[in-house]
């Protein structure tokens, strides 16, 4: 069972404003203590940098980051540790996709496949190469409940399609895409696939040896980990196809004025030094993430959701976009035609934490004929008292407004 | 509803912002100003005629909150027929105002502005605020360029 109360008594940010109602986890999520303690032990006790050294400081930091590689390899189930990359985040994990693996072989007449429910990350990295590359980039629409057409995704790909791109989760409307299916059909026309997990590595267990993705991108902010670290995993059959993305110190093995050679993925990737300790802290987010259930985590958090669907249906004209048979913890709405900006300042003048705006799918937003919504997405330290906290506000903004 | 919220929401802002005047897509007009802010999604229009003597008059429409709304919707009021350089300074003044640029207690080139005196309370809205005045502005200082490089 999840003890919501226990669960933000080791989040220390609800110490410090004990009124929180935070609800832009979807933004990003909150660190619990020993997050926040795995930082600053690094820093205050095993602080150097790493790969140069020959002291033993420096060899423990090596160790450290290195067993962090390890941690996220077993974490999404990956074969070898080699298949994990750290970058900045989903963002850059994305671009190094595009830009060191895709680029090289899009050739003119080429098609890359996406999704409209895309977050900006997922869209304009692949746009662009297509643009550069003259290939054509295919966007598989959303129905207005907000899914994808799963039978008509094979209808998108062809022998020139180079790559298909999805989110696990979409970041606005909270549908789940069953992304087996798609990487089954796919494969069945070989074509490799990019997982955007960003909304799903916390709480929905992912194994990339059974989901048989190519590529799985993912951040550590949205997992209880520190800002500034994320992971980009390859299938070991497509390693070697990873170009260099920065060049720099730590990814060469021989230098001279007019040549370089390289490391092989995934040290080619790390060019410069690393966000060391925020590996750390990565790491100790999956050894807190590890210690839960995570299926009755995302149980829990489904079940705020449908709760706070089932209550807004009490505030008059409020009214949630999209209805995905298969959601997470993340809920669209507009209440009246109150614009989301005004809404939100009146929710956080009684500490209630919600996003308005397009949530970087402006695309989105569009096709499902809105401008901005406001969205409240929830986590395992959210309860339904917060809730209904939030509909009676709701409630009397409505009255203002009237 | 809290007093910061009442100061930031009053009756002015609700009424200009249900019943926003000159709120219309005026076509033709003499020039298109474009508000348009990416963070947020909000985006607006104005509809300008002008000569070179003064504005005439300013339509605006578009997308965004109620205080972006009202806000232009006062920029609409008093905007309308003036002549390029009092146009300019009422745009400086509603700035310097909201921004507290002379300090707090500052008197207010136009009453108008009062309705806006609660939005220095809350940052994350200057933008919704000041947007449309500040591409008005720009717009009206690209013409009196033009204007002393003639002359
Ligand atoms: C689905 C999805 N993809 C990508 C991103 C980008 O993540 P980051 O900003 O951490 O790179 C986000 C963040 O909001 C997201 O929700």
């Amino acid at each position: 069972m999840i003890d919501p109360n226990l669960i933000r008594s080791h989040f220390p940010i609800f110490q410090h404003h004990p009124d929180l109602v935070y609800f832009d986890n979807a933004a990003t999520t909150q660190r619990p203590q020993t997050t926040i303690d795995a930082v600053s032990k690094f820093y205050s006790q095993r602080n150097a940098n790493i790969h140069r050294g020959l002291y033993s400081l420096s060899t423990d930091a090596t160790a450290g980051y290195e067993s962090g590689r390890e941690k996220v390899k077993d974490f999404i189930g990956a074969d070898t540790v080699q298949s994990i990359a750290f970058t900045k985040g989903t963002t850059e994990s994305i671009n190094v996709v595009a830009n060191s693996f895709l680029g090289p072989r899009l050739q003119p007449g080429d098609n890359v496949v996406i999704s409209a429910m895309e977050h900006h990350s997922n869209l304009i990295p692949w746009q662009q190469i297509c643009l550069q590359k003259k290939a054509e980039l295919r966007v598989i629409p959303v129905d207005k409940s907000g899914e994808l057409g799963i039978n008509n995704i094979g209808d998108f790909l062809d022998s020139k399609t180079r790559m298909l791109a999805i989110t696990h989760i979409s970041n606005t409307l909270g549908t789940i895409n069953p992304v087996e299916r798609i990487v089954e059909i796919a494969h069945k026309n070989q074509v490799p696939v990019l997982i955007d997990a960003a909304q799903s590595i916390c709480l929905h267990p992912i194994n990339v040896d059974t989901l048989a993705c190519n590529f799985l991108v993912f951040s550590s902010h949205k997992m209880f980990g520190p800002f500034g670290v994320g992971v980009l995993y390859v299938h070991p059959d497509h390693m070697e196809d990873m170009l260099p993305y920065n060049y720099g110190g730590g990814m060469v093995t021989h230098v001279d004025f007019h040549k370089s050679s390289f490391m092989a993925y995934p040290h080619n990737l790390e060019a410069g030094t690393s966000a060391i300790a925020e590996v750390f802290g990565l790491s100790s987010a999956i050894d807190y993430l590890n210690n839960i259930d995570r299926l009755e985590a995302s149980d829990y958090v489904h079940g705020l959701a449908h709760y706070f669907k089932e209550r807004l249906a009490e505030v008059g004209t409020a009214v949630v976009v999209g209805s995905p048979e298969n959601c997470a913890g993340i809920v669209s709405f507009l209440l009246d035609d109150i614009h989301p900006h005004d809404v939100a300042t009146f929710l956080a003048e009684e500490n209630i934490a919600i996003r308005a705006g397009h949530h970087c799918t402006q695309p989105l937003l569009e096709q499902m004929g809105v401008k901005a919504t406001l969205r409240a997405s929830f986590s395992i330290y959210n309860t339904r008292e917060e809730i209904d906290h939030m509909i009676a506000v709701l409630k009397k903004i409505q009255k203002f407004w009237a | 509803m809290n007093d910061r919220l009442k100061a930031l929401y009053q009756k002015v802002i609700m009424k200009h912002s249900k019943q926003p005047f000159h709120f219309e897509k005026k076509i033709p007009c003499d020039h298109i100003v474009v508000a348009n802010n990416p963070v947020c999604g909000d985006n607006y229009n104005f509809y300008i005629d002008a000569d070179t003597e003064k504005i005439g008059k300013i339509y605006f429409h578009g997308f965004g909150c109620a205080i972006s709304k009202a806000s232009n919707s006062v920029l609409a009021t008093l905007i309308s027929n003036q002549d390029w350089r009092d146009a300019y300074q009422y745009c400086n003044a509603f700035l310097a105002y909201l921004e507290h640029k002379d300090g707090a207690d500052q008197k207010p080139l136009d009453p108008a502005f009062e309705a806006f005196s609660a939005v220095h309370e809350f940052p994350s809205r200057m933008d919704c605020a000041t947007l449309g005045w500040k591409e008005v502005k720009k717009f009206v200082e690209t013409h009196l360029k033009k204007e002393d490089i003639r002359q």
